[in-house]
């Protein structure tokens, strides 16, 4: 990894002057280049700029908290939206932006689906997470106990006599849970 | 949290620049080590548990000790303030019987008949000891039923939702079966009380109503003499059915006015209803949208008529719906079964949706749902000939569910009485 800040922004002077692209590195160390109304997108990103008037277009935003997987799928989802904001800026085309979500959504494995809500909380981007965490829920809804633990890497930390206390206490909450 | 080193490192001193690299330096090398092991935060996994059915957010009470508390602590208080949808309708047939009937409701499907209705009531009958039937209702409020038992004259809390019963503790003055209050938001807490009113009679008309309060957080009953401002209602009757609403309790007299308690400052006051020069059929009360509503059928229109209670011009009443019966039923053809006693006054305005622009209509055996947005009039449940409502909407209640724990003090603390 490098402790180097400024030094790796050598493509940026190669884009067109007219679309400004911002750069942002990953945990992994992989630097990307994105269109400024995309990069906009992460608040993170935003208020960095809006409160350091003098960072120049070199300057390399680095995202400790966002592996390079996770930005591939957070940039999918932001270059989407601002497609659909470009073409309709009045009032976003709701089914396609609905039979994209699903799409991509549908893509995503757990593993996948929980590393992008942990770095779009962190990127604070409210829609996609928002997004996210509604599909989270889905994807344990009605889903049994054990499977959720397995889900979160949750550790049981009840002693058998508690945990049964309150599965007795709650017992109708239990009936009729779907298959892992 | 840890975005604000990085804002730093274009300073133009070299020496901070250097140090404020290397800050940065430490700093993305701890959390390089961080990454893998990061959880998620309370705030993100009470987005997410929040999206739950209610259903799947208990029983996932049951995954550790942290999602126990953030679910009992985060997640169920912040789902019980947004309004509860109308799960169903309770009913009790005479003022003599127990036996008690539960009809489920959604704003969607209604379910047919009694298919819950049975395994509903034998669900929160079932916490009560059964050495004390048989047990009456004597009010809903806000999910929690109250209920009394007439051998004992004792009453018990049940939330039907979550199988909690709560056992008040006997007040050695209540000999018999007094009509009963539950005054209770989950909004406000879990604290909750219950109150029961004293018949005011002719040989005491000069005396103020006297009430009698059990509080959960003091865990006492204590009585009261309530001075009730202007004093007209001294020793006239009142109408069984009340409604708690934010720290106030309504009650009817046949007098044809609305009294008011404050509960906080224990005063009251007596306010004409809007139809008081209407022949002395009884009105209905109820709550919609948090405000209280006073209905009744003039004979030829139900008048759905909202309370402003601080109003400042003296007229307290503001007429919210009037729904011409006859024009229902041209427009709606089973409606005509609203003629079914040959007599409009035989209509009444049964329950008021908590939520929703809809009013609930009838006669004794059928009740319809009345949309005030769309006009669409529905019949929602049928009574058999020979067990009709008797008293109209004095004992219909709505249910909608809570999940809320009431303050069960009885596990914690002896019993304590002051009555």
């Amino acid at each position: 990894m490098s402790s180097s800040i400024a030094s790796s922004s050598s493509s940026s002077s190669s884009s067109s002057k007219k679309e400004k692209k911002i750069s942002l590195k990953t945990s992994d160390g992989e630097v990307f280049e994105v269109e400024e109304p995309v990069a906009m997108q992460l608040e993170i990103v935003r208020s960095f700029f809006a409160d350091n008037e003098d960072v120049t277009e070199q300057t390399v935003m680095p995202l400790p908290n966002v592996s390079t997987a996770a930005m591939h799928g957070i940039l999918e989802y932001c270059r989407a939206h601002e497609e659909f904001r470009r073409r309709m800026p009045e009032a976003a085309p709701e089914e396609e932006v609905r039979a994209f979500e699903a799409g991509y959504v549908d893509r995503k494995s757990n593993e996948e689906l929980k590393e992008m809500i942990l770095a779009a909380n962190y990127l604070n981007i409210s829609k996609l997470l928002d997004f996210l965490t509604g599909v989270a829920a889905k994807r344990i809804e009605n889903k049994s106990v054990e499977y959720v633990r397995a889900f979160f890497g949750v550790e049981n930390d009840f002693t058998p006599e508690e945990e049964a206390n309150l599965r007795r206490e709650y017992e109708w909450a239990f009936e009729g849970v779907d298959e892992d | 949290m840890l975005a604000r080193p990085l804002v730093r490192f274009d300073l133009k001193l070299p020496f901070v620049n250097l140090l404020k690299r290397v800050q940065l330096f430490i700093y993305q090398i701890g959390i390089e080590d961080n990454i893998m092991v990061e959880h998620f935060s309370e705030d993100l996994l009470s987005d997410i548990l929040c999206r739950l059915p209610i259903k799947s957010l208990i029983m996932f009470k049951c995954v550790s000790r942290s999602w126990n508390s953030l679910i009992s602590n985060v997640c169920i208080p912040r789902i019980s303030r947004m309004p509860l949808p109308l799960s169903g309708f309770f009913c009790k047939f005479s003022p003599r019987e127990s036996r008690m009937e539960y009809v489920s409701y959604s704003d969607e499907v209604i379910t047919d008949n009694n298919v819950n209705c049975d395994s509903f009531v034998e669900s929160y009958s079932s916490l009560l000891p059964s050495k004390y039937s048989p047990y009456h209702l004597v009010d809903c409020c806000n999910g929690i039923i109250l209920l009394v038992s007439v051998s004992v004259c004792r009453y018990y809390l049940c939330n039907p939702a979550i199988k909690q019963c709560v056992a008040i503790p006997k007040a050695h003055a209540h000999t018999d079966v007094k009509h009963a209050v539950l005054a209770f938001n989950p909004h406000e807490s879990s604290h909750y009380k219950v109150i029961c009113l004293h018949y005011t009679d002719s040989c005491c008309a000069s005396n103020p109503p006297e009430l009698d309060i059990f509080s959960s957080e003091t865990r006492k009953w204590i009585r009261y003499a309530v001075p009730v401002e202007p004093p007209v209602v001294y020793g006239v009757a009142w109408i069984k059915r009340n409604v708690y609403l934010d720290g106030m309790l309504y009650k009817l007299t046949k007098s044809k006015h609305l009294l008011v308690f404050d509960l906080k400052s224990l005063t009251a006051r007596a306010i004409e209803l809007p139809d008081k020069d209407e022949p002395d059929a009884n009105g209905f009360i109820g709550v919609s949208k948090g405000v209280f509503h006073y209905a009744n059928n003039d004979g030829s229109s139900f008048m759905f008529w909202q309370l402003d209670y601080h109003s400042k011009a003296g007229c307290f009443w503001i007429l919210k719906y009037s729904i011409c019966i006859h024009g229902l039923i041209d427009r709606h053809p089973n409606a005509e079964r609203l003629y079914e006693f040959s007599n409009l006054v035989m209509c009444k305005p049964y329950a008021i949706h908590p939520n929703l622009d809809i009013v609930f209509l009838g006669i004794p055996r059928m009740i319809f749902s009345y949309d005030l947005k769309t006009n669409k009039l529905e019949l929602i449940w049928t009574r058999p000939f020979e067990r009709p409502l008797m008293w109209g909407q004095y004992f219909f209640y709505t249910y909608s569910r809570c999940f809320i724990m009431l303050d069960d003090f009885s596990k914690r603390h002896h019993e304590s009485s002051q009555l």
